[in-house]
């Protein structure tokens, strides 16, 4: 995609000392950059040390998608006078349907993103795999979620058993 | 870092993205971090479910779960020789059957919270109509009965004597601080909750269907009627009363984001299917639960 000369473009560094340079339009889409870059305009380097860089590339991936598709509407709307309804519709959808191919991932790699999604603070981005965590838990029993997520058991018997004995009914199996 | 080590905002981010109780109790039961998490977090009002008719003679209730398309039966050991009366505010009313079991209060099954309430009889208890707010407890219990209130901790009922007449009268909610009985006719009288003056009558808003009724509702004053159209398909049609402001004035609900209804007409409910939009009938009692 062409892009103007005069905009500018930051680098973001990796926990793993990875480089990785991005538009500032990208990078705003993280509120915790675009505050540093309100304070500070002439930070052209940010270092990220929470946030590896197979999971930065992964963000940042989700942001230039995002921004891809902000530039869009807003350049059919230009165009048109109006945007035309079925044709937001439809880049909505569209971008619901990258947002859903792009969650498929381990759970390890979701509990980063969630975590970078946080410390980045990306809304879209944390909302999008808050949703799929709730997604991977809802209707299962405390068993198979732990083995969905790698959780140790570290309730004693006891423990569990108390939680249990207050609502049985809710970890019955269905009939 | 691992799925037990999530601070405790984002599990509490991942909790309030269940919305079933039942999701929230088997989070309760993963870990210690998830189980302080779930503790600290509030229990989601879930999508009702159906309450199942049951057997008197034992203490389990049966209820179906839409969302999850299964049966849940959870025991209520108060409930032996009692009678089960519609859910309000998501809190079953159990009744003694008799005389000699007087009893009378008030559960939540999720939360497992009893309130016991002073005992008063119960002739036609198919037609009890009540509203629990936490603060109190309203309800017109039978046919031939007053409407009455209580606070919990009340050594018994009051009754709201006013100048109508409460044959007349089919359903009762309290909402800040005042009461709005619905008459028959569909007129609704709004008493003050202290002095128990009559403040005014509100005239429903004209539909062109049958005699309007309440939607309990946490927060909102709902009134739901249905006219039919030409094809005689219903056609729903709710209001909100903005009872806070000086003026009573009803306006009309378009749209009730992810909520679904759950009205209740007779012996037959009508389950308002948000995604396609068309009434599915069941022949059941409901239970709203939150």
């Amino acid at each position: 995609m062409a892009r103007s000369s005069t905009e500018n473009m930051i680098t973001l560094m990796s926990s793993d000392g990875e480089e990785f340079m991005v538009t500032e339009k990208v990078a705003r889409e993280c509120t915790t950059i675009r505050n540093m870059l309100e304070d500070d305009c002439v930070i052209t380097n940010i270092p990220l040390p929470n946030v590896t860089s197979d999971i930065l590339s992964m963000v940042i991936e989700y942001c230039m998608e995002h921004v891809a598709a902000a530039e869009k509407a807003a350049a059919e709307t230009a165009e048109k006078g109006s945007s035309s309804a079925p044709a937001a519709a439809k880049a909505n959808k569209d971008l619901e349907e990258w947002d859903k191919a792009f969650m498929n991932v381990d759970v390890y790699t979701l509990c980063d993103l969630i975590l970078a999604a946080n410390y980045l603070n990306v809304s879209g981005l944390l909302d999008l795999t808050i949703q799929t965590a709730a997604n991977l838990i809802k209707g299962k029993s405390p068993e198979q979620i732990r083995k969905t997520f790698h959780i140790q058991n570290d309730l004693s018997l006891e423990e569990e058993e108390k939680i249990r004995s207050q609502t049985p009914w809710a970890f019955e199996k269905s009939e | 870092m691992d799925w037990a080590g999530l601070p405790p905002e984002l599990l509490d981010a991942i909790l309030a993205k269940l919305i079933e109780c039942t999701d929230h109790l088997r989070f309760s039961c993963v870990c210690r971090s998830w189980r302080s998490a779930a503790r600290s977090h509030r229990m989601p009002s879930s999508l009702p479910w159906l309450f199942l008719p049951h057997d008197p003679s034992t203490t389990i209730l049966q209820f179906y779960s839409f969302s999850e398309d299964r049966i849940y039966k959870i025991s209520f050991p108060e409930i032996h020789n009692s009678v089960v009366i519609e859910s309000a505010s998501g809190f079953l009313l159990i009744l003694g059957a008799c005389h000699e079991n007087p009893k009378m209060l008030i559960i939540n099954a999720f939360t497992g919270t009893r309130v016991h309430l002073p005992y008063t009889s119960c002739y036609f208890p198919n037609s009890a109509t009540w509203d629990y707010s936490g603060s109190i407890i309203v309800g017109k219990f039978g046919y031939r009965s007053g409407v009455v209130y209580c606070r919990p901790g009340d050594r018994g009922w009051t009754r709201i004597e006013a100048r109508i007449g409460f044959f007349s009268i089919d359903q009762v909610v309290y909402k800040a601080g005042s009461f709005y009985l619905r008459s028959k006719a569909g007129e609704i009288y709004v008493l003050d909750g202290e002095r128990l003056e009559l403040i005014r009558i509100i005239q429903p808003p004209h539909v062109n269907g049958k005699v309007p009724v309440f939607v309990l509702s946490p927060d909102d004053i709902l009134l739901y009627n249905f006219s039919y159209s030409a094809e005689n398909r219903r056609v729903p049609a709710l209001f909100n009363l903005n009872y806070i402001l000086e003026e009573l004035s009803w306006s009309q609900v378009t749209d009730i984001g992810n909520y679904a209804m759950f009205s209740d007409s007779h012996a037959d409910i009508n389950v308002y299917d948000l995604a396609i939009s068309t009434w599915i009938p069941t022949l059941a009692t409901y239970m709203d639960v939150t």
